[in-house]
């Protein structure tokens, strides 16, 4: 599975939607959804996360942005996308630290999210696929 | 005479300052057989000039020249930012000149009447301390945010990040996937006066068409569907900072013009607004394709490429620094079990050595994906021996050995698959400029003796092949 999806099990109510868009592009098969810290981290404990694998991080509240935060040594080097409670200026402050390839807002439709994660995708398909003939 | 002979991969430059063209000639061809960039001039005015205008890590300088002493520069060349080294040549010795010399911090006082060895160990030595000195001062003043190796290749794009950071121009770093161009791109931020201010990263290859610009200019409240709210744009929000463009390469053409007119201007309209916002933001691009080409092509306006390219860092790729493996897997290594105490694992001389063999197409993110992976197979604890490693670089060590060992080995051409005839016959000659050098044990006079060519033809073909003794 090529996309985490974190939405904390406090977020499930804002996840909602964005798991069943996202579930609507790409299938329920690439998606591998995680509702806990713990969880999180076991999976950017695994080996293998840095290539194809993007992260997707929706943070329901800016405390739980912050909590993400705290996972930046594990998290530096992917792929994230951050799904983000509101764009005061503390919060795009913390956003900015991520150096996230991505991030949008929880009151969107999330269609552009979709659209961006579908060419993340195909490009690293294409690029892979050129490594490989190296 | 003039000619500055510059490569993709910029080697050390040497000045020569003498008014009698023949020493220059002879030394500068000296210099370029050692493999470096040698330049001339004929009076000391003109040195300074070259000085200002190229990069120089040696000078040889001539004590007397018709527009003055050479020992009087001495002082104004160290005063020079990044001032060369300087090696005083003269035709008339003399003890007080020499003593001067030295007590102005010169590097050596060579006669020219003194051996062509004299000249070469000087310089060498000379470019050895300034490798040195440059990479303590590095070390000192320079936050490296988290980039790792002390290769010749690494150490020059370092320079190069440390010269970007003091300047505000746009910036291109180019390089195959996995080369780290995000981290070199950071290193500049933070080493930068906008360090305090954010870094942020426009993802080119991810960003549909249609969400590039207002993306990057932002977009008021019914700008179009979907608009229902104003929303700022990355250059905005990088104002007093840095504006990473990963992939420039993908930036739809229809983009490019309204993008270059803002980094010119320093403003621009987010969609749908009827006011110009102002930005003050450092750019930075990074892109795995060849702009030029893109250029000639059309898929990239020229004025933009050519507003891009005020610096250009281009990183090598891991099998050309693999030296540097080594570094990069400690690094690594300690970073993944800091904290765990009594966890760490130990490395074999075998585990190294094949990890260094192998070509890494993916870079170092290809070699972290593969520590990873190994040392979850080992766990923490244990020793990670060659056998450890997955199956395709354990098979690419052994092909690599078993060629290196054969007698075909210099047959460079893949079975099956044959080379174009010059590109073989191009390969044959540097893998037997190679084996004659090794075999004669660098000295000249044996490889003339075994190879039956004279000593001129081996110094063009070591220089043609960027070969040394």
């Amino acid at each position: 599975m090529d996309l985490i999806l974190f939405i904390h099990q406090d977020g499930a109510h804002q996840g909602e939607a964005l798991y069943t868009k996202m579930t609507q592009y790409f299938g329920v098969n690439s998606i591998q959804a995680v509702h806990t810290m713990t969880a999180l981290t076991h999976i950017l404990k695994q080996p293998g996360g840095r290539d194809h694998k993007v992260y997707v991080l929706l943070a329901e509240s800016r405390h739980r942005l912050q909590e993400l935060y705290c996972l930046f040594t594990l998290l530096d080097g992917r792929r994230i996308v951050l799904v983000l409670p509101d764009d005061t200026k503390e919060t795009i402050s913390l956003t900015h630290q991520f150096y996230p390839r991505f991030f949008t807002y929880s009151d969107t439709a999330y269609d552009d999210l979709c659209a961006v994660l579908y060419k993340m995708m195909n490009h690293t398909q294409t690029h892979s696929s050129k490594e490989g003939k190296k | 005479m003039q000619t500055f002979h510059t490569d993709t991969i910029q080697r050390p430059g040497v000045l020569i300052i003498d008014d009698d063209v023949q020493v220059c000639d002879i030394l500068a061809k000296a210099i370029r057989r050692m493999g470096y960039a040698a330049c001339c001039a004929v009076t000391l005015q003109q040195g300074l000039e070259k000085m200002g205008t190229e990069t120089i890590d040696v000078v040889f300088l001539d004590v007397n020249l018709p527009d003055g002493n050479g020992l009087s520069a001495i002082d104004p060349i160290q005063q020079m930012p990044n001032a060369p080294e300087i090696i005083i040549i003269t035709g008339n010795e003399d003890v007080d000149g020499a003593e001067l010399a030295m007590r102005s911090n010169a590097w050596d006082y060579i006669s020219k009447s003194e051996s062509y060895k004299k000249f070469t160990f000087a310089l060498d030595r000379a470019l050895k301390y300034r490798r040195q000195k440059r990479h303590q001062k590095s070390a000192v003043s320079f936050k490296r945010s988290g980039i790792v190796g002390e290769s010749p290749a690494v150490l020059d794009c370092l320079d190069k990040v440390a010269k970007a950071a003091k300047h505000h121009f746009p910036v291109v770093i180019t390089g195959e996937t996995g080369t780290g161009k995000e981290l070199f791109s950071r290193a500049i931020h933070a080493n930068s006066s906008r360090s305090h201010a954010p870094f942020l990263v426009v993802d080119c290859a991810a960003l549909p068409e249609h969400l590039v610009e207002s993306t990057l200019f932002g977009h008021v409240k019914g700008a179009f569907t979907g608009a229902d709210t104003s929303r700022t744009g990355l250059m905005k929000m990088a104002d007093k900072g840095t504006l990473f463009l990963d992939e420039v390469g993908e930036l739809p053409m229809a983009v490019q013009k309204k993008f270059l007119r803002a980094i010119q201007e320093k403003q621009f309209r987010p969609i749908g607004a009827s006011h110009e916002v102002k930005s003050d933001f450092r750019l930075i691009c990074a892109t795995h394709r060849n702009l030029e080409d893109m250029v000639k092509d059309g898929r990239f306006r020229e004025d933009l490429y050519f507003r891009l390219f005020s610096m250009h860092i281009h990183l090598p790729p891991l099998k050309s620094r693999s030296n540097d493996v080594a570094a990069l897997v400690h690094n690594h290594l300690s970073r993944k079990y800091d904290g765990s105490k009594g966890k760490g694992v130990t490395i074999s001389e075998g585990f190294l050595e094949e990890l260094k063999s192998y070509d890494w197409p993916g870079n170092i993110r290809e070699l972290i994906n593969t520590l990873d992976l190994v040392c979850s197979d080992a766990g923490a604890g244990d020793t990670l021996f060659a056998r450890h490693l997955p199956a395709p670089i354990r098979a690419f060590h052994v092909r690599n050995k078993f060629t290196a060992s054969s007698p075909a080995a210099a047959d460079p051409t893949p079975s099956g698959n044959p080379l174009p005839f010059k590109a073989y016959i191009e390969k044959m000659k540097h893998a037997y400029l190679q084996d004659l050098v090794s075999a004669a044990r660098g000295d000249i006079a044996d490889c003339c003796r075994r190879s039956g060519l004279s000593r001129s033809q081996i110094y063009r073909l070591m220089h043609q092949y960027h070969l040394k003794f």
